[in-house]
């Protein structure tokens, strides 16, 4: 069947190739060899990568996710406004009830800024890795003890003891401020957190 | 190979011509050093004024005043926050007369009417605010036709759920309808009321 058709490019280029010496032949045998080895290689790599950022910052060394809600909460409500850390382009990006909503396919009319939807699971983890991801090895470290905990941008910034747009928002040793490094150290204070909670 | 033509400066005039050539690249470096490509964007993006509105208080109504009144974009007039009311999050008639109060971290508040285009400023010269901000607006809402001569319609008043934190343009984050993104325009009810609201009759006449 093939036979009658009219002969084409590639077939002509396909019948010159097959003519080749013994050398050539080799030669195209090893390019085909390095080709899907690199395509191997391609396919397999960033599959790789994925799979190690699949840990996730609970095993980066990131305090414990149990009583982040409470902290979450603390994050949306005094850092996360829209006009904050509630946008997009920020590095330490909150999403929550009152802000940015994570994307999503839902259609809920209610599933907007200010609106009736709580924060969700996936909004919650989005900030748990957000909180940890700022500065993840320092973050592993203040964890580990081996850095102090006002070395983290996450704590100095509220405070001010780092430039911050935003202002003093959460000073040392304030109702927010315990919340937050509580937390980090591996006890969150919640009557802290309930009281900063409390506050306009 | 043809020659290069060739510019002869006399040595009397060669400190001149460097002085010339410094003044020219200091003002280009200090062009591009003073422009903020993102603020430009954002500036362009608002188009061009809308016809039969003039400039002033009356004209762009939801967009982000600060982008050209906030210090930075060609607006005159730097304010410390502005915006526009409106029927519903959803309804775009703007709402004329509306109340709105600011309260910064300091205590101290201010009272503004919104014009028959919805909007409302406050000048930077007037009252410069300590973020975070408290706002509350209060509407009037319309009176039912058949109503007595004088009656007065009742009032609706709302408290933004979070504090504004460091953007005076409240539709920076007020845009458009209700999204993922946006709580939705300013609007005096989350309905529109029975009566509904309706934009004052000749507000941009004589264009705005």
């Amino acid at each position: 069947m093939r036979s009658h058709l009219p002969m084409t490019h590639a077939d002509e280029r396909r019948s010159v190739s097959t003519n080749k010496s013994p050398r050539l032949r080799g030669a195209a045998v090893l390019a085909s060899v390095v080709s899907a080895a690199a395509l191997f290689f391609a396919c397999v790599a960033p599959s790789g990568c994925i799979a190690a950022s699949d840990y996730g910052p609970e095993k980066n060394g990131c305090p414990a996710p149990d009583d982040f809600p409470l902290v979450s909460q603390l994050l949306e409500r005094r850092c996360g406004t829209l006009d904050c850390h509630g946008q997009p382009g920020r590095s330490l990006r909150i999403y929550g009830r009152y802000g940015l909503r994570l994307p999503s396919k839902s259609t809920d009319p209610t599933y907007v800024p200010g609106g009736l939807t709580q924060t969700t699971p996936d909004e919650l983890a989005a900030n748990y890795h957000s909180a940890c991801g700022l500065e993840p090895e320092k973050m592993a470290d203040v964890v580990a003890k081996k850095a102090k905990v006002d070395s983290l941008t996450l704590v100095r910034k509220p405070r001010l003891t780092e430039a911050h747009k935003g202002g003093r928002l959460l000073p040392a040793n304030s109702d927010g401020d315990k919340c937050l490094v509580s937390w980090i150290q591996g006890q969150v204070d919640i009557d802290a957190c309930d009281r900063e909670l409390m506050k306009p | 190979m043809s020659k290069l033509p060739t510019m002869r400066i006399s040595p009397r005039l060669v400190p001149h011509a460097f002085a010339i050539l410094s003044l020219m690249s200091a003002g280009v470096l200090g062009a591009a050093s003073c422009a903020d490509p993102v603020a430009d964007d954002i500036i362009t993006a608002l188009g061009p004024e809308k016809s039969g509105v003039r400039r002033g208080p009356l004209h762009r109504g939801g967009q982000p005043c600060l982008a050209c009144h906030g210090g930075y974009g060609p607006g005159g007039g730097d304010f410390a926050f502005a915006g526009t009311i409106y029927a519903t999050p959803t309804d775009p008639t703007p709402v004329n007369a509306a109340r709105i109060k600011v309260t910064d971290a300091t205590g101290q508040s201010r009272e503004l009417f919104s014009n028959c285009a919805g909007n409302f400023l406050q000048e930077i010269r007037q009252w410069t605010p300590i973020y975070p901000l408290r706002v509350e607006v209060e509407c009037t809402l319309p009176v039912p036709a058949g109503s007595p001569p004088g009656t007065v319609g009742a009032k609706k008043r709302s408290v933004m759920q979070t504090r504004i934190a460091r953007d005076g343009s409240c539709a920076s984050c007020h845009f458009g309808d209700p999204s993922q993104s946006s709580p939705g325009r300013i609007g005096c009810d989350v309905a529109q009321p029975t009566p509904p609201f309706e934009q004052l009759a000749g507000c941009f006449a004589g264009g705005g």
